[in-house]
């Protein structure tokens, strides 16, 4: 099986280099054979104005199925902005139908507040990133990571605390790659299961 | 003098004999007053004087890879190193960074590696002649590449990385033509590394640009478009308003070549 998704970063940006190691640990876990072919958008706004384009090419080039993936938070969100997932679906949606793309083989997940929220579900892995083997660091994230108003802010000020200077997240992605061990914490956030569920056809 | 900022008020009064006294307060809270600011000579403007020292602090570059590779006399009259504007101290400026900050200057060269991952130092070195000249230094594998070896693009990132995670940044950074010698992944970088820097609120970016991929890295609201009415520059704010349905379906580097930036409020 061959799966597109289309994500909102720049190339080897945060989700394109975290999801294709969700994508192994994945097909670790479930027993599911499949290729990931993963399309970065570069932004949202083009995400949302290029999707159905880019998932009828990826469904013409042989992908089964097509992952549109996106943060609920905008990349500069102005105070006082109403979040909408919704509106930003009615847009995608209206777009796969403008570029005839096949509306049953797409599928959409988007991510409550943005990409950091996943990150933030897995204490281990964050642990893991601020501690050295002399010195080991307990991680304490925040309990309800997906409710947070800010998962970038939030980040940021654990990477200041633990002494890791500025959070930048192009940057930091190959680290979380390295850091994720396994997909435990991670499942444990709505939206991450519906991703893993759209991306292997099962729930996990 | 009295500033009204969103969270608090601050008062700059000046005693008959010349002292400056600061006091801040926020609602429900009285800030500590800082006496014993300079004494000012009669006539001489408060804010003039306050203002001035915010302003000399501002930074504006237009970076020349060309002169950022070659050796550059160490400035010896100035307690602060200041990044030039056309970035020729880079290497000096990046050796204030390594003595005063050591941790700043490791973030530096953990987001170079980003850009380029064979990067393992970067030096700043400091000839021994009798002129003594900073020069810059990277080391990749058993190799040190000098600075005039260095690839403009990397020499660029080298100097932007430096000037937006100094441990002191200047207020307002106004950096010309950006994009220049950058691929799209390190801009992307670039416009993270701005975001870290004025969410931290530690300084304001100005930055001028011609690159469409770039403005769709940012928000309408972000842009300024600057051209000539009548022979004279005027800068306008795209209109947001009668934008609405074009940003729906464009994006603002898509919207900036088919024109539609033009023509909002002064």
């Amino acid at each position: 099986m061959k799966v597109g998704l289309l994500v909102e970063c720049g190339r080897q940006g945060l989700e394109a280099v975290v999801c294709t190691r969700i994508c192994e640990l994945l097909r670790e876990r479930r027993d599911v054979k499949f290729e990931i072919d993963i399309v970065p958008m570069d932004n949202k706004a083009r995400l949302i104005q290029e999707c159905g384009t880019t998932a009828a090419l990826l469904l013409g080039n042989g992908c089964d199925r097509v992952v549109i993936l996106w943060d609920e938070r905008p990349a500069w969100p102005t105070v006082g902005d109403k979040l909408c997932w919704h509106r930003d679906r009615v847009d995608i949606l209206a777009n796969l139908h403008e570029a005839k793309a096949q509306a049953a083989k797409v599928h959409l997940v988007c991510i409550e507040r943005e990409f950091e929220s996943w990150l933030l579900h897995d204490k281990r892995m964050l642990a893991c990133m601020f501690s050295t083997v002399e010195h080991p660091i307990p991680v304490k994230p925040p309990r309800h990571p997906d409710r947070l108003p800010n998962p970038k802010g939030t980040m940021t000020r654990l990477f200041r605390k633990h002494g890791r200077g500025t959070y930048v997240d192009v940057q930091h992605a190959k680290q979380f790659t390295r850091c994720l061990a396994d997909l435990n914490g991670l499942r444990r956030c709505d939206t991450f299961r519906r991703f893993a569920e759209k991306v292997t056809g099962r729930a996990i | 003098m009295i500033q009204r900022r969103k969270d608090r008020t601050e008062r700059w009064t000046r005693s008959a004999s010349g002292e400056v006294n600061f006091q801040g307060e926020r609602p429900g809270q009285k800030l500590a007053d800082h006496v014993g600011m300079p004494k000012l000579s009669d006539g001489q403007s408060m804010l003039k004087q306050f203002a001035w020292e915010s302003f000399k602090r501002w930074q504006f570059l237009m970076l020349n890879p060309e002169r950022m590779g070659h050796p550059t006399p160490q400035q010896r009259a100035t307690s602060e190193v200041r990044l030039l504007r056309d970035g020729s101290n880079v290497a000096e400026y990046l050796n204030e960074i390594r003595e005063t900050d050591l941790s700043a200057f490791e973030g530096i060269l953990e987001a170079l590696r980003y850009v380029l991952p064979y990067a393992a130092d970067l030096q700043p070195s400091l000839t021994w002649e009798l002129e003594r000249a900073f020069y810059l230094k990277m080391k990749e594998g058993s190799y040190e590449v000098p600075g005039w070896l260095l690839s403009t693009g990397t020499l660029r990132i080298v100097a932007l990385l430096a000037a937006l995670r100094h441990p002191k940044p200047p207020p307002l950074l106004v950096i010309e033509e950006i994009e220049n010698g950058l691929d799209p992944r390190t801009l992307h970088l670039v416009v993270e590394e701005i975001r870290a820097a004025i969410t931290a609120r530690t300084t304001q970016v100005i930055i001028t640009t011609h690159s469409p991929y770039l403005l769709d890295l940012l928000d309408l609201s972000h842009i300024v478009v600057v051209e000539r009415d009548k022979g004279q520059p005027v800068f306008r704010r795209p209109d947001a308003t009668q934008l609405t349905e074009w940003s729906k379906s464009f994006s603002p580097g898509r919207l900036y070549t088919m024109g539609r930036l033009t023509g909002g409020t002064q």
